[in-house]
């Protein structure tokens, strides 16, 4: 047994706490955390540390499940892709459209679509949240300590609102969020290779539903993403879906969700095997890995065109190809990588854990937050514009740049008097601004009247080092200078979020409770441990009866330690104290004494 | 502090771009956000390093540090200038430079030779723009850097047509 030392009260508190590296993933989400550069996973939150990214609602317990129930009824499986996504560009996109199919979407004009459970309404952070808040829960549990601080990995590809969903789905959950690190960029810190050589890597992370490429240059212990590309809406998932597709139309049945299931266990049968045999009620079906490679070949090369598009940004020498992502495990993939760039292809680190593993180990670092480790400069993945007459989307920030970024711009008002201005911020690589995202609208008032073209207004835009942007706008030809400020809102009010913020603090009370039974078990073994060390320290206290009524106490603590019985515990704590009191004494009356009759003299 | 300052390498326009590169390395090892303590360095440290990717940004680009010291010297290349600068027939020139681009949009290999013309041609500017600064002569600087600034733009192109043709 591991012997815990006694701790003086308060002590702990000035321990380093631990930052967590979280994967939130559209499949499966991951916790991990690392020390002196070792990486651990909480193994805890599903099979092999993989917590299905599904969001159950069971009507009878009025409760959130997490991480079960995936393909049935009343689920909620890949919220990731709808975290920011509009009731409109929902209800545009089928696949989008899918995954809420057992449910009603509440259209809200002004801000983000509701999904209805029970008797409340909830936006996608707030559903989100329910993973976050399950991992932090279970990593609290195994490392026995309150977690506060994580770095959360997000695509490289995700735009503005995207971002700041995610962020707001942890802050939901009680994470301060040190950092929003790309899930290439991870996965490539995973692998260490900045700290060794100097080079050009691509990673290409193909999720369960999205898909990633990155091209990063590694030298001297920093990390840089030089250019990044993707498609939100593409993944492993949707090679499920075609071979599901397939077999209902060679065994002539309908599509449903459970077929969907045995497609994505056929795929994983054909990375390891040439072909694979499938029961389903009474047909049978049979594949060989060479159909499957050409019912998927056609989204394997728009992959590999997003991946040449990239490299052709970045224009750099490739080095390797780092593969993420589950569905990397076709061998497919890795022989039109090869083909392709004709470079070598790393997957040495598990495809699924490597982007939790870089986090974690990235959580460390950040930390620390010392000159010796190593850096990531990461690029805006978007380029940032605004809206010029005739809907023409001007380019302020290109994408692509390494942040944090910030540049001013003057404009001026185009008629006689004009007291307002107008400005409208979108995100997105195309000229019109119908086609890109839109990020904000703003009004800046009260410009006081004069000439037009005389009015100078700096409008200036700040991307963080998250990736985040906000904007500030000032007129001050007046000498008058006023300011309007543009805080990342992640579509919505500041009075929507506090009421998210306040919902989550309901379910506060029992996080508190949680965290209490969790400190309460350290206390239980730190009694026990200190008791232990005495015993052994000074034997001869104690004759055997005395002994062995303490044993039975601790072991009758021990047996219960992991029950969800506070109380009980700390009867047991109470009882143990107690009858262990009279030794303690003596122990530490005869601490004085053995400092002068310390062993050492006896082993001379 | 200007941004050759700030990288510590001579205010010329021919600079090493490797010395350029590690400077900024070491600079934003130092000054990232990620590398404060505290809140507070953090913003502090978010305006260095935000300074920092401005003024590489800058320099590392032929064109862009040619722009930089030019408005040092008083000359602002902004889009009236760029299209002043250049004759009539300068500007047919690069137009036709464009069209022949355009109908060979399709031929692979002569995309390549001239993508390397031309970037010869570039190569040969920025030599002769860094001479011109050297003389301190400064509209011989302005016309080089435009023309390298409509030279660049055609390679771009050139390489989005190859990009295209590729796929």
């Amino acid at each position: 047994m591991q012997i815990i030392e006694i701790e003086e009260p308060g002590k702990r508190d000035l321990q380093e706490e631990i930052v967590v590296g979280i994967d939130f993933g559209t499949t499966n989400s991951l916790i991990a955390y690392s020390k002196h550069n070792n990486p651990q996973i909480i193994n805890s939150v599903g099979k092999n540390g993989l917590l299905p990214s599904v969001i159950f609602y069971d009507d009878q317990l009025e409760k959130f499940l997490i991480g079960k129930n995936r393909g049935e009824k009343k689920s909620i499986s890949s919220i990731k892709r709808l975290l920011s996504k509009s009731y409109e560009e929902i209800k545009s996109t089928e696949v989008l459209d899918k995954i809420l199919s057992d449910f009603v979407l509440v259209d809200h004009t002004s801000s983000m679509p509701k999904v209805t459970f029970g008797t409340t309404k909830y936006s996608f952070p707030e559903l989100a949240a329910k993973i976050f808040l399950f991992l932090k829960e279970h990593a609290e549990q195994e490392l026995g300590t309150a977690i506060s601080k994580a770095v959360v990995s997000v695509p490289a590809y995700f735009d503005d609102a995207s971002r700041g969903a995610v962020m707001l789905a942890a802050k939901i959950a009680g994470f301060d969020v040190l950092r929003l690190i790309a899930e290439p960029t991870a996965a490539a810190y995973a692998y260490g290779f900045h700290k060794k050589s100097q080079g050009a890597y691509m990673i290409y992370d193909l999720g369960g539903g999205t898909f990633d490429v990155s091209i990063l240059n590694m030298e001297a212990g920093v990390l840089q993403v030089i250019a990044t590309g993707g498609d939100n809406l593409l993944g492993g998932d949707d090679l499920d879906h075609i071979l599901a597709e397939h077999i209902a139309k060679e065994l002539n049945i309908s599509l449903e969700p459970a077929l969907y299931l045995k497609a994505k266990e056929l795929k994983e049968l054909l990375s390891f095997q040439n072909s694979a045999f499938l029961n389903f009620g009474s047909k049978k079906f049979k594949i060989t890995r060479e159909v499957f490679e050409n019912l998927i070949s056609l989204l394997i090369n728009r992959t590999i065109k997003i991946a040449k598009d990239t490299l052709f940004d970045a224009d750099v020498k490739l080095d390797g190809i780092i593969l993420v992502g589950g569905s990397t495990r076709i061998p497919f993939i890795a022989q039109n990588l090869i083909r392709s760039f004709g470079v070598e292809v790393f997957s040495d680190i598990d495809p699924d854990r490597a982007v939790v593993i870089g986090a974690a180990l990235q959580a460390e670092n950040l930390s620390l937050a010392s000159i010796r480790n190593s850096l990531l400069i990461d690029v805006l993945p978007l380029s940032v514009g605004m809206e010029l007459y005739g809907g023409i989307a001007e380019k302020i920030i290109m994408r692509n740049t390494p942040i944090p970024f910030s540049i001013t711009k003057t404009f001026t008002t185009y008629a006689d008097h004009q007291t307002g201005m107008q400005f409208h911020i979108v995100q997105g690589e195309r000229e019109m601004v119908q086609d890109c995202r839109s990020l904000a609208r703003f009004e800046l008032k009260n410009i006081p009247p004069m000439k037009a073209g005389m009015a100078k207004i700096e409008v200036t835009f700040a991307v963080d080092a998250d990736g985040i942007l906000s904007v500030t706008a000032k007129e001050n030809t007046s000498g008058i200078a006023q300011n309007i400020e543009l805080k990342p809102s992640y579509g919505l009010s500041q009075t929507e979020i506090n009421n998210m913020l306040e919902n989550a603090f309901k379910n506060a009370e029992e996080d508190y409770k949680i965290r209490l039974l969790t400190e309460t078990r350290i206390d239980a073994q730190n009694v026990i441990a200190g008791i232990t060390k005495a015993m052994n320290e000074t034997p001869d206290i104690l004759n055997i009866n005395e002994k062995e009524s303490i044993m039975a106490l601790i072991n009758s603590l021990q047996n219960i330690i992991y029950t969800n019985n506070r109380d009980e515990i700390l009867t047991k704590i109470g009882e143990l104290n107690k009858s262990a009191a009279d030794f303690i004494e003596k122990h530490l009356n005869s601490g004085a004494k053995s400092l002068l009759e310390g062993k050492h003299i006896s082993d001379i | 502090m200007n941004y050759f300052e700030l990288f510590d390498i001579e205010q010329n326009y021919i600079i090493d771009q490797t010395r350029l590169r590690k400077q900024y390395l070491a600079l934003q090892e130092k000054y990232h956000p990620d590398k404060a303590k505290d809140e507070l360095q953090r913003h502090k440290n978010a305006e260095y390093s935000m300074f920092a990717n401005a003024a590489f940004k800058v320099l590392k680009d032929d064109y862009l540090r040619a722009e930089y010291i030019l408005k040092t010297k008083g000359e602002i290349l902004d889009d009236d200038k760029l299209k002043s600068v250049l004759s009539t027939a300068q500007l047919e020139e690069i137009l036709e430079e464009y069209e022949s681009i355009e109908s060979l949009s399709c031929n692979l290999s002569s995309l390549y030779v001239i993508k390397k013309d031309k970037i010869a041609i570039c190569e040969k500017l920025v030599h002769d723009i860094g001479i011109a600064f050297s003389e301190n002569n400064i509209k011989q600087a302005l016309d080089l850097s435009v023309r390298l600034k409509y030279l660049t733009n055609l390679v771009n192109n050139i390489k989005l047509k190859i990009k295209n043709a590729d796929n």
